[in-house]
């Protein structure tokens, strides 16, 4: 499987210097044929739809309890529980209604950046400086041990950034520091398709919606969003327009585009059928990068999540920023709509999460 | 931006991620110049097959992310703002207990 353990040959002609210029002519033919088909911007083809109105969204569950950054969260399907991760190693899990915590375990290493509720809403996965991403099963139980059944499913060779079960309990996608992503069975811990092609950390995965087919999407350190093919491990396409670090991407409801947030200050929204960028969510008073953003469920509504303490909503179709929402008192981490799209979640530096309706 | 390098000032990024990038060198082929064919090969060989996607305007793939929203606006909570009595996470007009 690993190409590099193979001697490598050069074809007939071929130089390395053939093959850089072969590469640059490849490139710019690539942006020949994306141009060509750049005839509107997506804003102005929202001209004539009616502008949104005023949003009123407050904080209207706080949910206090860790001691130190919280890096990550993720819904359960219920619509109700959160799970949560931070600094201190510490992995919560929330009832956001009453915010009451149901669980607690304690990782072994700090900077837990990952964490992922399972579909079944009976396991949490989580990781982070450890390199790995390990499974607890909940127990019903509360005076049991979570840490006693926890499962190492993932090992890479660099800090765990991003986790995310696929359609079941059965498989975890992880991206890492280590440049790769990788899909794991949770029952063995087999490593059962890794994807090459970052040429620097990844900090963000997100999977297709599921009407939509197998693939993924990531972002990383090198500027790059890639989307892969999950059965062939092939990257089927590159977005490269983004300044800065990418440091979070999720898919568009209906599966044909994605959005980023990166520390270039911008959110950006990329067509998979256009094959390119089609609208960049920024304002010269906005300087601080954008962590973490989510579409709310008809993708008309961007959160984005800020290292400057604030969420910005964007309306994504007109391009304009809708609401600014204060209230965290560090930068905002993560930032995840609820299942059924009535709420949204925010965790930030500041030790909280927040449920804004 | 690494998580990690806000961890502790004096952990520059890119220490970090200079550090990442042998880790991940270290396991690709020894040889120098045979690794830098390598790497070559592969980014024609992925320009090659990304050349051959097949695109649609940008005024269809617009147009058809408009529809979208505006055919599941009336399902999306958010955007509509629905009412408290609807929204578990808001708080009921009145209360409901004695």
């Amino acid at each position: 499987r690993d190409a590099c353990a193979e001697p490598h040959q050069l074809s007939k002609g071929e130089t390395i210097h053939t093959l850089k210029t072969e590469s640059e002519t490849l490139k710019a033919k690539l942006e020949e044929e994306r141009a060509k088909l750049h005839d509107v911007e997506l804003h102005q083809v929202a001209e004539k739809i009616e502008a949104l109105g005023q949003f009123v969204m407050k904080t209207r569950r706080t949910l206090k309890g860790h001691g130190n950054k919280v890096l990550c969260m993720d819904w359960c399907r219920d619509k109700r529980r959160i799970v949560s991760s931070s600094q201190d190693g510490k992995v919560i899990v929330w009832d956001a209604y009453t915010t009451n915590k149901e669980h607690a375990v304690t990782m072994p290493c700090t900077w837990v950046m990952a964490c992922a509720y399972a579909p079944s809403g009976c396991a949490v996965a989580c990781g982070g400086l450890d390199n790995k991403c390990s499974v607890y099963p909940l127990s019903l139980d509360k005076n049991e041990n979570l840490a006693a059944k926890k499962k190492s499913v993932a090992m890479h060779t660099n800090y765990l950034s991003s986790c995310s079960f696929t359609n079941s309990d059965m498989q975890i996608l992880t991206s890492s520091g280590d440049g790769t992503c990788a899909l794991w069975d949770v029952e063995s811990g087999q490593l059962l398709q890794s994807f090459h092609g970052h040429s620097a950390d990844v900090l963000s995965l997100n999977l297709a919606p599921s009407e939509t087919g197998n693939t993924f999407v990531s972002g990383g350190c090198d500027k790059k969003a890639n989307v892969w093919d999950m059965r062939s491990g092939q990257n089927v396409q590159s977005f490269e327009t983004h300044e800065s670090d990418i440091n979070c991407v999720k898919y568009y409801p209906s599966g044909d585009a994605f959005a980023t947030g990166s520390d270039d200050a911008t959110c950006r929204l990329y067509d998979l059928r256009a094959d390119r960028e089609v609208a960049i969510y920024s304002k010269e008073s906005i300087i601080f990068g954008a962590s973490s953003v989510d579409f709310s469920l008809s993708g008309r509504l961007l959160f984005a999540g800020y290292n400057d303490y604030t969420i910005n909503v964007w309306d994504v179709l007109k391009g304009t920023r809708v609401a600014i929402l204060f209230g965290h008192e560090n930068r905002v981490s993560t930032v995840r709509v609820s299942p059924d799209g009535t709420a949204f979640c925010s965790g930030s530096w500041d030790s909280t999460l927040r449920i804004w309706a | 931006m690494l998580r990690f390098r806000c961890a502790s000032r004096a952990t520059r990024s890119s220490n970090f991620r200079k550090l990442s990038g042998v880790t991940r060198s270290v396991m690709s082929n020894n040889n120098a110049s045979s690794s830098s064919v390598a790497v070559a090969q592969k980014a024609v060989k992925q320009l090659r097959l990304e050349a051959k996607i097949r695109r649609i305007n940008v005024s269809q793939a617009a147009t058809d992310l408009k529809n979208f929203c505006l055919q599941n606006a009336h399902k999306d909570p958010l955007l509509l703002g629905v009412p408290s009595s609807d929204n578990p996470f808001r708080p009921p007009k009145s209360c409901g207990l004695l």
